[in-house]
């Protein structure tokens, strides 16, 4: 007879439907393949149980230990933890039982794998039996056994007299519903276990009906007489108790139905035969549950697929993983998008994804993951590629180093994402700040206009006066050709002085990429000095410069860099415009020391309040009438964007100084 | 141009601007002394040559103004020909009003300058001769006894011998003796020239 099981009230009693753990049954199969009892049917029946409540009754000892031994020698097998409940006389003797069941069992007893405690101990408090704390013992039992590390629980309950009184059936309907619920949940297994001659019969009668599946001797089956709380509970509760008796009458095929009433008197070949049927639909059931469940795993993993797919699609990252042995390469589908290729023309491989990163960092970018794999280390690197279609792409790749068992690397599993906007915005932030560096630097020209249209008015008055001297000289009646010579050689010296003015200011403002270079802080020192001679004299400053010799070079935009210095100066020269009582002293020194090179600009002007030395560096904090308030923020995003940092502090007596500090150029060439 | 003993200073911190001063100047056969900075300049060799001074207006300490000013108080009289970088009107109007010869922006015209100097050079060398000239009458004057001064006082205010010899108690031939000594003394040919010598005196 198939087994049929309700799961909760919100089915109806009429699917059949057993549930079976195709792991649980080779589990079990494998473990007790030295079992003595390994195929009976009361085992097999059992094996193809889970989440369910059984109730067993027996009139002797021997049919209790048949069940009993065949339920635990299932979990056991499974994996689950087994917990048995019975009356405080009985313990003793199920003890011994389970101790006579088989060897197996005895180790489970000894290893706690199997244990045995009272229903008085497990279910009584000091007002008696409540329904509640029984349910929460069975869910707590549930709870720990998996925290345990067990793969479920098993529960035995010997119920012989302990429910005594007047039983009702509604109150049993009720609770073992709701003691089912709690196994479904925990995906436990429960075998109530009543002994009949020690029980009154209407007590024995209501426990039948409340329990789906009902064992007996060596036979397990579906209840027919079980009555689903949903039933019990309607109002035309005795026209769907005859409809579920002609259903289930039905749904029997007819032979059986009709040989049913003969059973009891026919031979036991029949009852063999009938019983084998059962057995063999028990299997198909459970192989068309496993087919099902197959089904709605494939489904699941369909799904978990497309969810992934999406995710990979909105992130614009693709997935790849390469095999470091087979040199078998896979990529997901949005890997095949991102580069542009058809993932199923395309035949990928370690050679075609270095042809499509861009020719200038090919090599660089397969020297990285040849590191990778000889260090065993995780990749990462950031590259361009080349598409079929045109497109450049700028790709952020990570891998994770995969090994295997003899710490063997087995393989890479990574991912590449699809960076390019992120770069084109960074780009064209990274434009605005070199177009704004470059307006201030335009500013701060302008500010020293006057001072520069002098620097380059002197050396272009000498040139005129040479040029007139020369032509003197020569209309000489003895021409002077020595004098005129060397009119004509300062000529050309201060016509290059004259230009070379010129092009350091239009190199300060024309427009161009920002460059990385190895530079010496100190020529730019020199450099930023020579812009700034007049307006140094103007303001009366003598300029102090203590630069270190052989200064490191350092990796910078020049440009930028004599800017910073630029903004330093002017500032300082500022600070002491209003300076009469000491000379205006301005001293420039660069030092190197193990990280870096730093450079100092000091004055002995006005100085800094202490709560400003942060301040001045921020956009729009000026405390001068004119300033615009740039400068310094400017000047510290260069230095920042070129890894180094600019501050300030404060001087004794007077002044104050502003100093940054930048990395070495590093040892590679350029 | 001639006066070999006539000597144009240039004071200029710029060394470019210097030399070539110094060769432009140079090539008009002019003797040149050039400074780098106000005080050198100071501290030169003074001489009784005619000169005059070419200067920067905007140096590192003293200022080109502000040397004029020292040399106007230690009266030094030295014509100045200002030469600037920056077109600073009211500068220029300064310098002009203290007395220089001219306020050139840079870059000039070599006329311009060799033309500023050729006339602060010849208003140097007339001033010198007029300080000569003035020294030598001073010189004289203090020659004349009190008798003779007070004579040349009466003479200078047009009065007669006859007036004189009155105003005086004395006899006319006495006056004439007096002013006959008077003229010779203070070197005047005529009692006109000897009216225009006094005259320049006060």
């Amino acid at each position: 007879m198939p087994q049929e099981t309700s799961h909760g009230p919100a089915k109806s009693g009429g699917g059949t439907r057993l549930r079976a753990r195709k792991r649980g049954s080779l589990d079990g199969r494998r473990a007790s393949d030295v079992d003595e009892t390994a195929s009976t049917p009361l085992r097999s029946a059992l094996e193809a149980l889970g989440g369910v409540h059984v109730c067993s009754l027996y009139e002797a000892r021997q049919d209790c230990r048949e069940i009993l031994k065949a339920f635990l020698e299932v979990g056991i097998a499974r994996g689950e933890k087994c917990l048995c409940l019975v009356s405080g006389g009985s313990e003793k003797s199920l003890r011994e039982t389970m101790r006579a069941a088989s060897p197996r069992i005895q180790r489970a007893v000894e290893s706690h794998v199997v244990d045995l405690t009272t229903i008085e101990r497990a279910y009584f408090t000091h007002r008696g039996l409540l329904t509640q704390r029984t349910l929460d013992f069975w869910r707590k039992a549930g709870e720990q056994a998996v925290a345990e590390g067990f793969s479920g629980l098993r529960g035995v309950v010997q119920a012989d007299g302990v429910l005594g009184g007047p039983a009702v059936l509604a109150r049993w309907i009720e609770y073992e519903n709701s003691l089912t619920r709690v196994l479904v949940e925990s995906g436990g297994t429960l075998l109530c276990m009543y002994n009949r001659s020690a029980l009154p019969a209407e007590f024995v009668r209501d426990a039948f009906q409340a329990h789906e599946i009902v064992a007996h001797r060596r036979g397990i089956g579906n209840n027919t007489f079980h009555v689903p709380p949903e039933e019990y509970a309607a109002p035309d509760k005795a026209q769907r108790e005859v409809h579920r008796m002609l259903l289930s009458l039905g749904g029997r095929r007819s032979s059986e139905a009709v040989s049913r009433p003969l059973a009891a008197k026919t031979d036991r070949r029949l009852r063999e035969a009938q019983r084998t049927v059962k057995e063999c639909e028990s299997v198909i059931q459970g192989l068309a549950d496993d087919l099902r469940k197959h089904e709605r795993q494939e489904q699941e993993l369909r799904r978990n697929m497309d969810y992934l797919i999406l995710g990979q699609q909105i992130t614009r990252t693709g997935s790849w993983a390469l095999n470091c042995s087979s040199g078998e390469l896979f990529w997901s589908r949005e890997h095949f998008r991102i580069f542009g290729l058809d993932p199923i023309r395309t035949q990928v491989s370690y050679q075609l994804f270095f042809q499509m990163v861009h020719p200038d960092e090919r090599a660089r970018v397969e020297r990285e993951f040849q590191e990778a794999i000889r260090a065993g280390r995780d990749f990462e690197s950031e590259f361009r590629i080349g598409r079929p279609d045109g497109l450049v792409k700028h790709i952020h790749s990570h891998a994770y180093a995969v090994f295997g068992q003899p710490e063997e690397l087995t393989e890479y599993v990574g991912t590449v994402a699809d960076v390019t906007e992120r770069r084109h915005g960074e780009e064209s932030l990274g434009s605005m700040q070199a177009e704004l560096a470059r307006a201030s630097r335009a500013i701060t020209l302008g500010q020293l206009m006057a001072s520069i249209a002098h620097e380059v008015n002197q050396p272009l008055a000498a040139l005129v006066a040479n040029a007139n001297a020369a032509l003197r000289w020569l209309a000489w009646k003895k021409p002077r050709i020595d004098e005129a010579q060397l009119a004509l050689a300062r000529i050309v010296r201060d016509g290059n002085r004259a230009s070379g003015i010129i092009t350091r200011i239009r190199a300060l403002v024309r427009k161009t990429r920002v460059q990385r270079n190895r530079l010496s802080l100190n020529s730019v020192v020199h450099e930023v000095l020579v812009l700034l001679k007049t307006e140094l004299r103007r303001n009366d400053i003598t300029v102090r410069t203590d630069l270190a010799e052989r200064l490191p070079p350092i990796r910078g935009d020049r440009v930028q860099m004599q800017q910073v210095l630029l903004n330093l100066i002017v500032n300082a020269i500022e600070a002491m415009g209003t300076v009469t009582t000491r000379p205006r002293l301005l001293v420039i020194a660069t030092t190197a020391d193990g990280a870096g090179v730093a450079v100092s600009v000091e004055d002995c002007g006005i100085g800094l309040a202490e709560g400003v030395l942060e301040r001045v560096f921020e956009p729009f904090y000026s405390n001068k009438p004119e300033g615009m308030g740039i400068g310094l923020a400017i000047s510290r995003s260069i230095i920042e964007a070129h890894g180094g940092r600019l501050w300030a502090v404060r001087k004794e007596p007077a002044g104050a100084r502003f100093q940054f500090s930048l990395p070495f150029a590093g040892a590679d060439a350029k | 141009m001639k006066a070999a003993d006539s000597v144009v200073f240039v004071v200029d911190d710029d060394a470019s601007v210097r030399e070539a001063l110094a060769s432009l100047i140079g090539s008009v056969a002019l003797r040149v002394e050039c400074f780098a900075s106000p005080e050198g300049f100071l501290r030169r060799r003074k001489t009784e040559s005619p000169s005059c001074l070419v200067l920067d207006v905007r140096m590192p300490g003293l200022s080109g103004l502000d040397l004029q000013r020292k040399l106007a108080r230690g009266e030094q009289q030295i014509p100045i020909i200002f030469i600037s970088a920056h077109g600073d009107i009211p500068m220029a109007v300064g310098a002009m009003k203290a007395g220089a010869i001219e306020f050139l922006p840079k870059p000039f015209r070599d006329e311009d300058l060799l033309d500023a100097i050729r006339q602060a050079l010849d208003r140097d060398k007339a001033a010198k001769i007029r300080r000569t000239e003035m020294l030598e009458i001073r010189d004289r004057h203090t020659l004349l006894t009190a008798r003779q001064h007070q004579i040349m006082t009466l003479i200078v205010e047009g009065k007669l011998n006859k007036q004189i010899a009155a105003k005086l108690g004395l006899s006319e031939n006495t006056i004439k003796v007096h002013r006959r000594r008077i003229m010779e003394r203070m070197g005047a040919a005529s009692v006109a020239e000897l009216v225009h010598m006094i005259g320049r005196l006060n």
